[in-house]
């Protein structure tokens, strides 16, 4: 049984979401904590859940890609200039 | 980075929508980063609130990727310099390349051409493009024989093979048409780090040179005969009054006159060396070939060469085989050997042995003087075969010579399509070693 599934029993609708939505966020820190030390490895958890979070997941490991892609042309330039020298 | 205040949880409604806000605050700015925009900022809330660490980490990788856009430009433009100031290094260099008379080829480490000189182009005759990445060894160079240049024997090959400088002059030709041009080669590894990863090879053309040298040699020829003359009706009157045919002489006149005809003979022998050298190089004589029994020719060499090695307390030892039929210029190949044996006599104290064998290796005769002599130094080596060129120790023991013999010894051998290789230690000895075809190999002429 999966966290999110566990989280939809609760009594009060409104007090379950927001524990839904802040578990689901809870997700993300340890990504963005790597990320704000420079470790961009770090993949975000992208759950078979189309929720209302969806694209915010998704929008945040395109960036990381975008950033891992950026790291590697820029260690390219770095050997190709060398190589240049 | 904007600021902006957001509205309180409770002025949106339910958390549904202040979740639902927040996100849609944060999905445009996305969306865009995901085509590449990574202009629009985050709009930082004032107070904290569950998007808040979201907020500021999306904030955090767009101004990253933003660093990193920066870096790659800056990156790019270093790039770019360097490679303009390459180009103009390239242009500069090909601009020195074509300026200079020579051919110049530079091949990778696979032996492929990677680039050539106009001279070069105009050398082999072929355009550029079509001698580009293909290999140097498909321009042909001959030898003096006119036989391909073997891979092994290419200076390219072995600069790239051995990382080292190879330079070989007099001895390589290439066809252009019907016109067959001499050339010098000189081939030098290009290395990084220690690893070879090509070559450059320099051909020059040194016809114009040969021609000069040619005409040098016809000079010193006619000067050579006219001294000749002189020299030779000299030497007919010291005989005579040596002889006693003029009347008999005071001792002491006697003796002088006999240092005088010993000089008059060092003096003819000098122009008669003088005058073979120069009829070798201006090619007034060839080799005339006959078949001869070698064995015959070296047994009378040694036996002629006894005396003087009596003179000297030395014993002469020949192994030989009872025939060896060769086809080759007698005359001129006893001369080659009469040299080595003289000297292998002049330059070995007295007492002693000295070697001669002859042994017959296929196509190939194998002859072979080994003295235990004064040695050469090992720096003059390499020049023992120059024109003129004396060690340094025999000069200093006062043992005459013109220098001549062994240049003539390696033109009468190279001539019959053989070599001639000498190994040395100073004190111990000298061992010359003469391989020679059997059937005499004609050397092609130039033109």
């Amino acid at each position: 049984m999966s966290e999110i599934e566990s989280i939809t029993i609760a009594a009060d609708p409104d007090s379950d979401y927001r524990l839904y939505v802040k578990k689901k966020l809870g997700k993300l820190v340890p990504v963005l904590a790597h990320a704000a030390v420079g470790d961009y490895l770090v993949d975000v958890p992208l759950e078979d859940v189309d929720d209302d979070l969806g694209e915010v997941f998704a929008g945040v490991q395109f960036m990381l890609e975008a950033i891992r892609e950026q790291m590697r042309r820029i260690e390219e330039l770095e050997s190709v200039t060398a190589a240049a020298l | 980075m904007k600021h902006i205040p957001k509205k309180k949880e409770q002025d949106v409604g339910s958390y549904k929508d202040y979740v639902k806000q927040r996100v849609d605050t944060l999905v445009p700015i996305l969306a865009r980063s995901a085509v590449g925009d990574y202009s629009m900022d985050v709009p930082m809330d004032v107070s904290h609130d569950d998007f808040s660490e979201l907020y500021a980490g999306v904030q955090f990788m767009i101004e990253a990727i933003r660093d990193q856009l920066a870096e790659i430009d800056q990156r790019n433009d270093e790039l770019r310099a360097k490679i303009d100031e390459l180009e103009h290094l390239r242009a500069d260099d090909e601009t020195l390349l074509n300026s200079i008379g020579e051919a110049v080829v530079a091949v990778d480490d696979k032996g492929k051409v990677r680039y050539a000189n106009q001279e070069m182009i105009d050398f082999v005759g072929i355009e550029y493009a079509e001698m580009v990445g293909k290999e140097l060894g498909s321009y042909i160079l001959e030898d003096q024989y006119g036989e391909k240049v073997k891979p092994s024997r290419r200076p390219i090959s072995i600069a790239l093979k051995r990382g080292v400088r190879v330079s070989i002059s007099n001895e390589y030709y290439y066809t252009v048409g019907d016109e067959r041009i001499p050339v010098w080669v000189t081939a030098n590894p290009i290395k990084v780090n220690d690893k070879v990863v090509g070559a450059i090879s320099v051909w020059r053309n040194i016809a114009r040179e040969k021609e000069l040298d040619r005409m040098k040699s016809d000079l010193i020829f006619l000067a050579s005969h006219q001294l000749k003359t002189p020299a030779s009706a000299v030497k007919s009157s010291l005989s005579l009054l040596i002889d006693g045919y003029l009347g008999d002489m005071p001792t002491k006149q006697m003796n002088d006159l006999r240092t005088a005809y010993a000089e008059n003979n060092f003096e003819l022998k000098l122009i008669d060396d003088i005058l073979n050298v120069a009829s070798l190089e201006s090619k007034r004589v060839l080799v005339e070939p006959e078949r001869f029994d070698f064995s015959v020719v070296i047994r009378d060499i040694v036996s002629e060469e006894k005396a003087a090695a009596a003179d000297r307390k030395q014993k002469l030892k020949l192994t030989a085989p009872a025939k060896l039929a060769v086809t080759g210029d007698p005359t001129k190949l006893r001369e080659v050997f009469e040299n080595l044996i003289t000297n292998a006599i002049k330059y070995r104290p007295e007492g002693g042995r000295i070697g001669i064998s002859v042994k017959s290796f296929g196509a190939d005769f194998v002859v072979t003087v080994v003295d235990d002599g004064i040695g050469i130094p090992e720096k003059e080596i390499s020049s023992i075969f120059a024109r003129f060129f004396r060690a340094s120790n025999a000069t200093q023991i006062n043992m005459p010579g013109t220098g001549l013999g062994l240049y003539l010894a390696k033109s009468i051998v190279e001539m019959h399509g053989g070599g001639i290789e000498v190994e040395s230690e100073m004190g111990k000895g000298t061992t010359f070693t003469v391989t020679l075809p059997k059937k005499y190999k004609e050397m092609k002429h130039n033109g």
